[in-house]
């Protein structure tokens, strides 16, 4: 890791921070490409000195031109290779660099941070903005600089030919910098607004298509097409307005290198005619005038880029100057889980104007198993992200072993704990990568815990096996199939560095009631991963598993105790239990038992309308 | 899914599955392309005589150079260089306009042809079967709709007009050096054949290299995609570093096709370069023994030599635009594939109804499945549905009810067996027609980014404005309207994003009110809204119905009863019909989802 010094500098002035920190191929582009300038700019005096053979039918003379014209050509294109490759190297790295540093920093914040960021905009910082600055500290710097290398060698030589022919033809070439400025400004302009007007465009082909049952329904397709005709045109229009300006950016530069001719013409002409100089010296001369304009609109453009880099330095710099939501900051390992205590936690969401989580308390062994209930957003899941850190709890609210929880290493401390969110995330891996992900070595026996969950028959019957890829280009695993794999994920993990508590995160949601009781039950039997845990989950028929429920409601602990005890003691438990015990009538009795009650089949039409959304 | 539609469409950029099959080539493209520059022929003729007319004066320009060298400099003639001068500047300036000119025409007639092409394709794709949307995933189709044709812009601004203009350049520099002098031309451009075919290979290896790393690109933004979605999972297994390690990996592979482009292309500028060394060299060698032996002047050798230097250019753009060409090709391929996909099958225009309806709904044996490999969705259904009466539908999911509607719209038409509607055979009917009577309340409402009212009326003409006012009044819409500042002007967000669940199901009634279709088809919401929408949702549903014949995909019970027929449908048969009296009592045993029945180890409460 960098000294916290130098991570400044290499946020404020990046440019710098990576000149220095890569400077050798950065020197060596430099160095080649001063080579590559100084026989490039000899070019034409060896043209001259051929011309001059030609005019004076001086064979000698000729030959020794076209032979330094050969060699000043060669030595041209062996460095022009050469800075090529270095500043290439130079400014790929840095580019690998800043992607590091941006993913490395990814990797170290928390949620807050993605929830005001969205994917798309990192994905787009990751590789546009990056290469934004590429551009920036490689070709626009390579540009200035190409420009000034080129600037101090061809002025001397145009001088020393005639000054007043260089300051006559040169009349038009300080404004060039300024006059591309101005247009590469409009370009950028007329650019955005051309990819706004895509967007647009593309926005509307996006409803278009998922939108088309409901077009073909109303039998609305010519309105629609009218409509996109009106985007797709706009679209053209701005496309025509970039297309204008690029059009004119090289003939405005053509314009000063013209009329800088013609003077040249005009009034050189004149000095050849009276023998002043040489008819070489004024072809040459007229070389060195189309030369010019080059190093004055690089000027131009580099200045621009570099400006377009700094922009998006600065969006890059915001990232990396974020600071993590959990600093890992402690000192000391966790050798064993022996006590978790929640004390006068109360947390409130930034921003938000209501906590999340008031005063709550409560303990928890080692084998211990508390349930956790309560309404959508009573703060349950809150409440579980603040114990795995993934969210920042006050501090000493928080104690492990009698500690707090903050002097404890973030390493140590999720080793010792087995986590399931809610959201059943997988990599589009392998089924076995998946599995073994978070354990260290790429464990052969999956089946114990895939059996575990219920799952071993249905990977079995996947063509691939076990091997099967998830994902776009892979399977597609239904709800439950994804939360189940998604346990034995963290099951293997547990397996492999001995978590000692487990934190369920209403994470069988999707599987039906019998098939969660069923792995539940196994959990807590024979290998007791369940001896430790807290289980969130809305069915309290799985939470009948566990030693304790802790009922959640606003933020606040209503009751905690055995479903006999929270049965007297807390209503909405009781008002939960009322509404789930309709849910699980026992079919059996149903068919016997006909009329059906109006429940029964509200019932039957909730428990489908769950699956019908679960499976998607 | 995780990763994003701008993923997706990195990575759908490598398969190969939608392409042209046999592939297209530039001149296959072309060819494509040609129905769509109708009515640009003037320009297109128009654009090529500035082209003829810009090489022309470049040429003239050097030819003016030589001229002036020889007949006023060398001659020591005042006249003759205040004339060239002056001649120079006109032709100089002329030729730059003309450059512009060329440029920006061109790009224009290229997004004429390019719109015309876009809203071929939207057409096109609208007249697309249900099945197609089904198949292709919808991000893919915006891409070949939006950003395949961007792709094919520069096929337009840098690649077409670039070829041909630097091609006439060439075969001007030939003709004006031919005319200097044909053994030196001869002897200057005889190593242009070998040089071009060496710069021609690496054109085609960068070509190769940068598509390496727009794959590389793609993996990169799958990668942080899938990091960020995961992150908090990445974290609580402590995986960050595993997880750097790969994505360090990828980065360095990334950096390395990069520099591989680099290398190629700084052997390719080079060796441009080298070959105007040669020519030069050689001109001058030539000339050399030429000038001394008289046969060529000063002015011409010089002119000469600014002709080769002028040739170096054309070639090396030409070479480059190689790349362009192919991924436009590539582009192109995916494109007309789409347009080759077979629009919904011509109505048979036979038969048209006969307002107004009386709206009975009979079903004959009807039977559909999705794929032949597939079982039938929908198995041997026979049913009538009286003029003006309520049928429920009560299933599980997967027992056929969607596939019913889909018929019911002619999305799909049956494998076998009829759909009559007032004794008319759907099939015969135009599908316009049949979707114009029949309205659909989906139970996911589509709502269209615009106001609230664009989304009742759907931008029809022929609904008016007080029509949709009156159509939100009746489907209860109004406190909706009071509550936001903006009334039926109100800004809906994509996707509806703003309003809630139930408040999208009142604009679905609004516009079926709106439209007024003669049948109803209702897929009742089963998400759970509150008890206060729930009783206006049920009241707009109420009002729907009235007067309609309508078919209610059941998910209350309270639906159900107020139906006058009820149909269960399990595995896409028909199992149960009557009244709902007599079908509610044994719905259950056949409808009953399984993850009830298992539940037979409940404790005892």
């Amino acid at each position: 890791m960098s000294s916290p010094s130098l991570k400044n500098t290499s946020l404020q002035s990046p440019i710098r921070h990576y000149v220095l920190l890569l400077w050798k191929p950065f020197c060596l582009g430099m160095l080649a490409l001063l080579f590559t300038n100084f026989f490039d700019v000899l070019t034409p005096m060896a043209m001259k000195k051929a011309v001059d053979g030609l005019t004076e039918n001086n064979r000698e003379l000729l030959n020794e031109g076209i032979f330094l014209y050969l060699a000043f050509m060669v030595g041209a294109v062996t460095f022009r290779y050469q800075w090529r490759m270095w500043f290439g190297r130079f400014h790929h790295r840095v580019a690998e660099d800043l992607r590091n540093r941006l993913y490395r920093k990814l990797t170290e914040l928390g949620p807050s941070f993605f929830e005001k960021n969205p994917t798309g905009e990192l994905m787009s910082l990751m590789i546009n903005d990056v290469n934004q600055f590429r551009m920036a500290v490689g070709p626009a710097l390579l540009t200035l600089l190409d420009a000034a290398f080129l600037l101090v060698m061809i002025l001397p030589l145009m001088l020393s030919m005639s000054p007043e022919w260089t300051w006559k033809t040169l009349v038009l070439f300080p404004i060039v910098p300024f006059v591309i400025r101005v247009m590469e400004d409009l370009l950028a302009k007329a650019g955005r607004n051309q990819q706004d007007r895509l967007a647009e465009m593309s926005g509307y082909t996006q409803e278009l298509v998922s939108g088309i049952r409901v077009i073909k329904g109303y039998a609305q397709e010519s309105h629609r097409l009218t409509g996109f005709a009106k985007y797709s045109r706009t679209y053209a229009f701005a496309c025509n307005r970039v297309a204008l300006l690029d059009a004119m950016f090289e003939p405005a530069l053509g314009v000063s290198v013209a009329v800088g001719s013609a003077i040249l013409l005009f009034w050189g002409a004149q000095d050849v005619v009276s023998g002043l100089v040489t008819l070489g010296t004024f072809v040459a001369f007229h070389e060195y005038i189309r030369r010019m304009v080059w190093p004055m609109a690089a000027i131009g453009v580099g200045l621009s880029l570099i400006q377009q880099g700094r922009a998006s330095f600065s969006r890059i710099a915001q990232v990396l100057a974020t600071e993590p939501e959990v600093a890992d900051q402690g000192a000391q390992e966790l050798p064993s889980l022996q006590q978790l205590s929640v004390r006068n936690l109360s947390f409130t969401y930034p921003g938000a104007d209501r906590p999340a989580l008031r005063n709550v308390n409560f303990e928890l062994r080692a084998g211990e198993t508390l349930g956790l209930v309560g309404p959508v957003g009573s703060g349950k899941s809150t409440l579980i992200q603040l114990i795995g850190r993934v969210r920042r709890a006050p501090a000493g609210s928080l104690l492990i072993n009698g500690e707090p929880i903050e002097n404890f290493t973030l390493k140590s401390l999720r080793r010792a704990m087995a986590f399931v969110p809610q959201e059943a995330f997988l990599l589009s891996r392998s089924i076995r990568q998946n599995l073994n992900f978070g354990a260290r070595h790429a464990e052969d026996d999956i089946q114990s815990v895939t059996r575990a969950v219920d799952l071993h028959d249905e990977i079995q019957r996947l063509p691939a096996g076990a091997e099967s890829l998830l994902g776009e280009r892979g399977v597609n695993l239904s709800g439950g199939q994804r939360q189940r794999l998604t346990l034995a994920r963290a099951m293997q993990r547990s397996q492999k560095v001995d978590a000692e508590l487990l934190i369920l995160d209403d994470s069988l949601s999707a599987v039906d009631v019998r098939t969660e009781r069923q792995i539940l039950e196994t959990l807590r039997s024979g290998d007791g991963l369940l001896r430790t845990a807290i289980v969130v989950s809305h069915r309290l028929e799985a939470l009948r598993l566990t030693d304790r429920i802790l009922v959640l409601n606003e933020g606040q602990v209503e009751a905690i105790g055995t479903h006999d005890e929270l049965l007297r003691l807390s209503p909405t438990y009781q008002r939960m239990v009322e509404i789930q015990s309709e849910a699980s009538l026992d079919p059996g009795q149903e068919l016997s038992s006909a009329p059906t009650s109006t429940e029964v089949t509200r019932d039957m039409m909730r428990v489908e309308r769950l699956e019908a959304e679960k499976v998607t | 899914m995780s990763s994003g539609a701008s993923n997706a469409t990195s990575i759908d950029q490598q398969d190969s599955s939608d392409q042209l099959k046999g592939g297209l080539g530039v001149i296959g493209l072309l060819r494509r392309l040609l129905p769509y520059f109708s009515g640009e022929w003037v320009r297109v003729v128009g654009i090529l005589i500035f082209v003829a007319l810009h090489a022309f004066m470049g040429r003239g320009i050097v030819m003016l150079f030589g001229y002036t060298i020889d007949h006023g400099i060398l001659a020591k003639n005042q006249g003759v260089i205040m004339t060239a001068a002056a001649i120079y500047l006109a032709l100089e300036l002329a030729q730059l306009g003309t450059l512009v000119a060329i440029n920006s025409w061109f790009a224009r007639v290229g997004n004429r042809v390019l719109h015309r092409l876009r809203e071929h394709l939207v057409r096109h794709v609208q007249s697309l079967p249900a099945s197609y949307f089904d198949r292709v995933a919808s991000g893919k189709i915006v891409t070949r709709l939006t950003s395949d044709p961007v792709s094919l812009t520069e096929l337009f601004q840098q690649g077409l007009l670039s070829v041909i203009s630097n091609i006439v350049t060439m075969l001007t520099i030939i003709v004006a050096m031919l005319a200097i002098s044909p053994k030196m031309t001869f002897f200057t451009l005889f190593v242009a054949p070998p040089m071009s075919y060496a710069a021609f290979l690496l054109s085609e290896k960068i070509l190769r290299a940068q598509r390496e790393a727009k794959r590389k690109v793609s993996l990169i933004n799958a990668y942080v995609a899938e990091s960020v979605t995961g992150m908090r999972v990445i974290q609580l297994f402590d995986q960050a570093e595993p997880q750097r390690q790969k994505f360090e990996e990828l980065s360095a592979e990334y950096r390395q096709d990069m520099l591989r482009s680099v290398r190629l292309y700084a052997l390719f500028y080079p060796s441009v370069g080298l070959f105007t060394a040669v020519t030069v060299g050689v001109a001058l060698w030539i000339g050399g023994e030429l000038t001394g032996a008289g046969a060529i002047t000063t002015g011409a050798m010089v002119a000469f030599i600014l002709h080769v230097k002028d040739f170096g250019d054309p070639l090396r753009n030409i070479l480059e635009r190689y790349q362009i060409f192919q991924n436009s090709v590539s582009s192109g391929e995916r494109l007309f594939a789409l347009v080759e996909e077979t629009p919904e099958a011509a109505p048979d225009q036979t038969e048209h109804l006969s307002h107004p309806l009386r709206g009975e709904l009979r079903f004959e044996h009807v039977s559909f499945r999705y794929r032949d490999e597939l079982p039938l969705a929908l198995n041997d259904v026979s049913f009538t549905v009286p003029a003006g009466k309520t049928l429920a539908v009560i299933g599980r999911t997967g027992s056929g009810k969607s596939t019913l509607i889909s018929l019911l719209q002619r999305f799909r038409d049956p494998c076998s067996g009829r759909i009559f509607l007032d004794d008319i055979d759907l099939a015969k009917l135009p599908r316009e027609e049949v979707r114009r009577v029949v309205g659909v309340v989906q139970q996911d409402v589509f709502l269209f980014r615009g106001s609230l009212a664009e989304n009742i009326g759907l931008g029809d003409p022929q609904v008016t404005r007080e029509r949709i006012e009156w159509a939100a009044r009746e489907a209860g819409l109004s406190r909706l309207i009071e509550m936001r500042p903006g009334g039926l002007e109100t800004h809906v967000e994509e996707k509806g994003a703003n309003l809630s669940l139930g408040e999208r199901q009142l604009v679905a009634f609004a516009r079926i009110l709106a439209f007024d279709p003669e049948i109803l088809v209702l897929d009742e919401a089963t998400a759970n809204v509150d008890s206060e929408t729930e009783l206006i949702l049920q009241a707009a549903a109420r009002r729907a119905r009235q007067g309609r014949t309508a078919i209610v995909i059941a998910h209350r019970l309270s639906t159900l009863a107020d139906a006058d027929l009820a149909l269960a449908l399990s595995q896409g048969r028909l199992v149960l019909w009557g009244s709902p009296d007599e079908v509610l009592p044994q719905a259950h045993s056949h409808v009953a989802t399984t993850s009830t029945s298992k539940n037979s180890d409940a404790p005892a409460r």
